[in-house]
């Protein structure tokens, strides 16, 4: 099978799970207590008013009917409209979008820049003074949940220090202070990542360097550095990159808390509004697109994984 | 051109230092092998035949091994008094080396062209297109068919028996004084087993390189071997050319290993397997470290450690007895 009838059977593949998505979905948020009706009108309005309200939301319908209405908008690219500023749910994502891309890349490449010279080093180095000090950090940085980290860094850096500023999106204002303020939510949020993806390499690194087939490398008279540079890293790295690839979908959540806490606005901080809100059409949105964003991890993640690997091939 | 010797072994001692004590791995071990001659190093699992291959190339991983006596004569050098980036220069390039299982011992991701064309471009400064010519025409004096498609394919996609060419291939890019192959036949059927000794005879009288053969298993011994020298528990118990060796083995273990060998008079229900096991080599005994097993035993066997001599012309044995089938000398002393 080759490579693109493989790509075309992986998206058929997620059709079936964007239905069951769907449904899960939407039925959790119906079951949430609260009434959006309620939620835009207020503690003031009339029993009347907030009965008008629904019949309009199609609040009143059956849940399934409900759920049928609004998959099929769905499937013509229509999430409908925030319950509150009628505005559509794709050009709130749109415009919210930037500012999660942009702060989960770079989480993504803080991570990746800290753990895979940190990973490698600690393994080739192992037992010494460098490897007993990395694990010791990576143990911190898996240990400490990133809104705590977060709030200390606001604390220390923003408030105290004021080196950074402490929330905010500030490429407005240029791309410098956008950089700046990028900095410590950028560092939050990709701690637990950089921690978790450095032992995943160190461990990986071992493994492949008690091979076999780096006697091999040795015994040819290559330098050390060139037998972990030609033949360790790549067999190293195929384990740890479906691990971080399907990882880095947390960081994600991780975007919604980090978000908040730095005040961001990105679609995290707006899913947490939406909530608190009832804004369902938001939410329902949102939690798609996350979903998709895993679903396409993923793919990418297989894919990589068999042009990493030989012996995989697409089937 | 045999005579000349290719490498000299004098002495040479590895040892792991773990936390229960000292592994006396390869203890005092001397031989020497001559260009265009093959020499097999036979023993047991454990016996210290593949660490002795891998000091030779001071491949021995360190900690907790090392090599701390001896000498490593080779092309005029000894090599264990040579730096790190010297050695680098001598393996793969003077020294080569095959392993026993051609798939765990080839890079798994990357294609055997790239793999061979490596040792080309390290050590005899060739370019991409020279070392891919190179490694072609290697690859047809290995005998590996069609070899025009298959420098970019993958280990995986070799049998066994090819992927055993390709790394004798790798070995042979550099024309090594001195081929060193641990096991090369174990992993694979009988009927490849004798290509590759074939073939291994083939670069012998080719390149005239020095052979050592490590091996178990005697029936390799007797086909391909002029020399062999035969190691347990760490030593050198016997050395002898081929044909006294099977004639007349003069150290009881030798003796052994051949009486537990099937043959047509032999069969299968009348082999003498050999009683015990070898000692921990933590805890070697006093005296000669057959001795547990030995169906000769005396005892000044046990009490004392017996001297690697000339028992016959040539032939060398670490035992007090002059041959297994004689009245000891020792003993009347």
């Amino acid at each position: 099978m080759n490579f693109w009838a493989y790509l075309a059977k992986r998206f058929l593949h997620a059709i079936p799970v964007y239905i069951g998505i769907s449904i899960v979905i939407f039925s959790l948020i119906h079951l949430i207590p609260g009434d959006p009706a309620q939620a835009v009108l207020g503690d003031a309005a009339t029993p009347e008013a907030i009965q008008a309200l629904r019949e309009q939301w199609n609040l009143n319908e059956p849940l399934w009917e409900q759920f049928l209405i609004w998959f099929f908008n769905v499937l013509q690219g229509d999430f409908g409209r925030s319950l509150h500023t009628n505005q559509p749910v794709s050009e709130i994502i749109a415009s919210r979008l930037p500012v999660t891309l942009t702060l989960t890349v770079s989480a993504l490449v803080f991570s990746l820049l800290i753990a895979l010279p940190v990973g490698i080093i600690s393994a080739i180095k192992r037992n010494t003074l460098t490897d007993h000090v990395s694990r010791v950090i990576a143990l911190l940085g898996i240990s400490i949940p990133n809104f705590w980290l977060g709030l200390v860094f606001i604390i220390v850096f923003g408030v105290y220090l004021r080196w950074l500023p402490p929330g905010g999106f500030h490429f407005n204002k240029g791309f410098v202070p956008g950089v700046m303020s990028l900095i410590l939510p950028a560092v939050s949020l990709g701690a637990f990542f950089a921690a978790i993806s450095m032992r995943m390499v160190r461990s990986s690194m071992l493994e492949v360097m008690r091979k076999e087939y780096i006697e091999t490398a040795r015994a040819k008279g290559l330098a050390e550095r060139w037998v972990i540079r030609s033949h360790a890293i790549k067999n190293a790295f195929i384990p740890v990159i479906t691990v971080i690839g399907l990882q880095t979908g947390t960081l994600l959540a991780g975007a919604v808390l980090t978000e908040t806490i730095f005040f961001m606005p990105g679609i995290g901080r707006e899913l947490i509004t939406a909530m608190a809100k009832r804004d369902f059409p938001i939410i329902q949105g949102l939690i798609l697109f996350f979903a998709t964003v895993y679903v396409g991890i993923n793919i990418l993640v297989d894919l990589s994984y068999a042009f990493l690997n030989p012996k995989i091939e697409y089937s | 051109m045999t005579g000349t010797p290719s490498l000299n072994v004098v002495n040479l001692k590895t040892h792991f230092f773990i936390r229960e004590g000292v592994v006396r791995a390869v203890d005092g071990v001397s031989f020497s092998v001559d260009q265009g001659e093959v020499l097999g190093i036979v023993g047991e699992s454990g016996c210290g035949k593949s660490i002795t291959a891998r000091s030779i190339l001071r491949l021995v991983p360190n900690p907790p091994g090392r090599t701390v006596d001896g000498r490593i004569e080779f092309e005029g050098k000894d090599l264990l008094e040579l730096s790190e980036s010297e050695m680098r220069k001598v393996r793969g390039n003077r020294i080569s080396m095959i392993f026993q299982d051609p798939m765990t011992y080839l890079n798994p991701t990357m294609k055997v062209g790239d793999q061979i064309t490596e040792v080309l471009r390290l050590h005899l400064d060739m370019n991409e297109t020279q070392a891919r010519a190179r490694t072609l025409e290697l690859f047809r004096d290995v005998n590996i068919p069609e070899p025009e498609g298959r420098l970019d394919n993958y280990p995986h996609e070799f049998s066994g028996g090819m992927r055993q060419r390709v790394m004798i291939a790798m070995a042979l890019a550099c024309e090594p004084g001195l081929l060193i192959a641990d096991e090369p036949t174990t992993a694979l059927d009988v009927t490849v087993q004798a290509q590759i000794l074939d073939l291994l005879r083939r670069i012998r009288d080719d390149l005239n390189s020095a052979i050592i053969l490590i091996t178990h298993d005697l029936g390799v011994v007797a086909e391909i071997c002029d020399k062999v020298v035969v190691m347990y528990a760490g030593q050198v118990v016997e050395q002898a050319n081929v044909y006294d060796l099977f004639d007349e083995p003069k150290h009881p273990y030798t003796r052994g290993l051949l009486d537990s060998l099937p043959t047509p008079e032999h069969r299968v229900d009348q082999l003498k397997p050999i009683p015990g096991q070898p000692p921990d080599l933590l805890r070697i005994p006093k005296g000669c470290n057959f001795a547990p097993r030995c169906a000769y035993c005396m005892q000044k066997c046990i009490d004392e450690e017996p001297p690697f001599r000339e028992v016959a012309p040539g032939h060398m044995s670490r035992c007090w007895l002059d041959s297994v089938t004689q009245t000891a000398v020792a003993a009347a002393e």
